[in-house]
């Protein structure tokens, strides 16, 4: 496939993902949502339910994944063939739970500053344990990781979550926001998550720039990348 | 209670010879920098900005305990200015904090710069001048890291943690599961066990280790119970708050987080993983998953070093 067209796919799944990731809002649950996507099929979906379950691991990521595997007896087989979009970089231990499934890649919207296990704060996704040698055995595999597909959606998402939240909560203290921020956002460093290659293996080799800029990819409603190089000699700039 | 000293070894932070509390060799400390804003104000100003910080930010004064609020330096001419630390900048935008002083310090033109500010201290007095040269002025009251094992030592009972190691060893000892590890979870402030699971992986599902059984066994059973006298109006959803947690087996990096997300107070092992394993100091990759993330949320580690307990060995490749 083209890159044109893998982008379309990609743009297309995420899109679905953040339609997941919206549906929390009614339950007043954080509006972080994923599908896993196998052989061009949507084969699990889940949204952050922890809150109505009353337990802080039930991340989208488990949700989806305990649809499949009660739907197919040889999931196992059937995630190592299976990509990931989820709207919010998966934390340490989502990253763990995907590293130990063998999940084939992963696609995220922005990044998990606090909890990310995919080069926020932690790179699960491709470690390997120094000491496996000394055990003489292998790791499980690592995959790949690819953020900023639809980086600002997800992000607007979660202010949304926040802004209704402090609405419906009495208290007003300095730090809480009372308007929804669309203009600002904070920068993705692309190389935490990935090297240049992987990026433009995936994205397009004419889009380096974007990794060097640590732009924002922009997409068509069509899911083609729209970016203009503004100046080809630009210094990586770096915002905080 | 009086601290004996032999009880505790200060190099290798270990209790009654027997628990090894995990935390970095003071050695690899570095500091957990937090970006904060910072004005710069006239020393005639001090006064208003006190005031301001009591009045608008006196919700900083927790976490800045170790920090100096104000940095004196010279200007070209060689005037004194004071620069001062408001708070961490993800709490406020600019625009509003510029609103703020204006109208705090009563003038028309504010300084406003951001800032790394390490959130931790330091363990030496040389490393504290170092870090306040290079980063902040940070106040030196003494080595925390011995405070620290004194507090944490005040809080540990050698007789209630052998008691509850006691138990799930016994657990695990007459296991016959192909991954014979037994997790239980306690609350201290009540002495009482919430849960006790053993590791229930199976081919419908493989990731059900025994932590990840215990806290889904945690919550459903208050769901039931919020159900059955119809209280839905608890907002306390961090039900593990500060529970102490023991296990045979040094946890994934998927189950440490957990216990991070669950927000427990301790955990104490006793076998090490050291392929898998997420916590120890020279386990797996190294994380100490229980401090990597310290700007929300940590928690204590301790390994049981002892021979009274016997210990069953499992393959160095499974995820525990
Ligand atoms: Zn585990």
């Amino acid at each position: 496939m083209a890159h044109n067209d893998q982008l379309k796919v990609h743009y297309k799944w995420m899109r679905e993902a953040l339609n997941v990731a919206e549906s929390a809002l009614d339950v007043r649950e954080v509006p972080v949502g994923c599908v896993y996507v196998y052989q061009g099929k949507v084969i699990g979906r889940g949204f952050n339910r922890t809150n109505i379950t009353l337990n802080g691991t039930r991340h989208s990521e488990f949700e989806g994944y305990d649809e499949i595997r009660e739907k197919y007896k040889n999931f196992r087989e059937i995630l190592k063939e299976t990509d990931l979009y989820v709207t919010v970089e998966p934390c340490i231990m989502c990253a763990s739970l995907l590293r130990q499934l063998e999940i084939r890649r992963v696609f995220f919207g922005c990044a998990n500053i606090r909890f990310g296990g995919n080069g926020s704060v932690l790179q699960v996704h491709k470690d390997l344990s120094p000491n496996a040698h000394d055990f003489n055995v292998k790791m499980e595999r690592t995959y790949p990781s690819y953020p900023g597909i639809l980086c600002q959606e997800a992000i607007i998402l979660l202010r949304k979550f926040y802004l209704l939240e402090n609405e419906k909560s009495p208290s007003t203290i300095v730090k809480k926001q009372r308007h929804l921020e669309m203009e600002s956002f904070p920068k993705l460093d692309y190389d935490k998550y990935l090297n240049r290659d992987e990026f433009t293996d995936m994205f397009g080799k004419k889009y380096g720039y974007i990794y060097d800029g640590n732009d924002f990819i922009e997409f068509s409603d069509q899911g083609d990348i729209v970016n203009l190089q503004q100046d080809t000699g630009r210094k990586r700039q770096r915002i905080n | 209670m009086t601290i004996k000293s032999a009880d505790i070894d200060y190099d290798k932070y270990i209790f009654y010879n027997e628990f090894q509390r995990i935390q970095p060799s003071q050695s690899m400390v570095r500091p957990d920098l937090e970006m904060y804003w910072v004005t710069s104000i006239e020393p005639s100003q001090s006064s208003l900005i006190i005031k301001l910080i009591k009045q608008k930010f006196q919700y900083t004064t927790g976490q800045t305990k170790h920090l100096k609020r104000f940095k004196k330096k010279l200007d070209v001419e060689k005037h004194v200015i004071l620069d001062v630390a408001i708070c961490p900048t993800s709490d406020i935008d600019e625009d509003k904090l510029r609103e703020i002083l204006k109208e705090g310090l009563n003038v028309q033109n504010i300084s406003l710069l951001k800032t790394e500010i390490p959130t931790n201290k330091p363990f030496d007095r040389e490393l504290n001048m170092e870090w306040s040269k290079r980063y902040w002025p940070l106040v030196w009251k003494g080595n925390p890291m011995v405070q620290e094992l004194h507090e944490s030592f005040k809080l540990f009972s050698r007789d209630t943690t052998m008691k509850y190691l006691e138990e799930i060893s016994d657990i695990s000892e007459k296991s016959t599961k192909d991954v014979p590890v037994v997790t239980m979870f306690v609350d201290p402030r009540t002495d009482t066990v919430k849960s006790i699971q053993e590791d229930e992986r199976c081919d419908e599902d493989p990731m059900k280790h025994s932590i990840m059984c215990c806290i889904d066994d945690i919550a459903k059973k208050e769901l039931k119970r919020r159900q059955l006298v119809k209280d839905d109006k608890e907002i306390n959803s961090y039900l593990c708050l500060n529970y102490d947690v023991y296990t045979t087996h040094e946890p994934c990096t998927m189950c440490a987080m957990a216990l991070l997300h669950s927000r427990i107070g301790r955990l104490i092992y006793i076998e090490e993983s050291p392929v898998t394993g997420a916590i120890g100091e020279k386990s797996g990759c190294r994380y100490m998953i229980h401090i990597s993330c310290t700007l929300n949320w940590k928690y204590e580690c301790f390994r049981y070093m002892g021979n009274a307990l016997p210990k069953r060995r499992i393959d160095p490749l499974v995820q525990i």
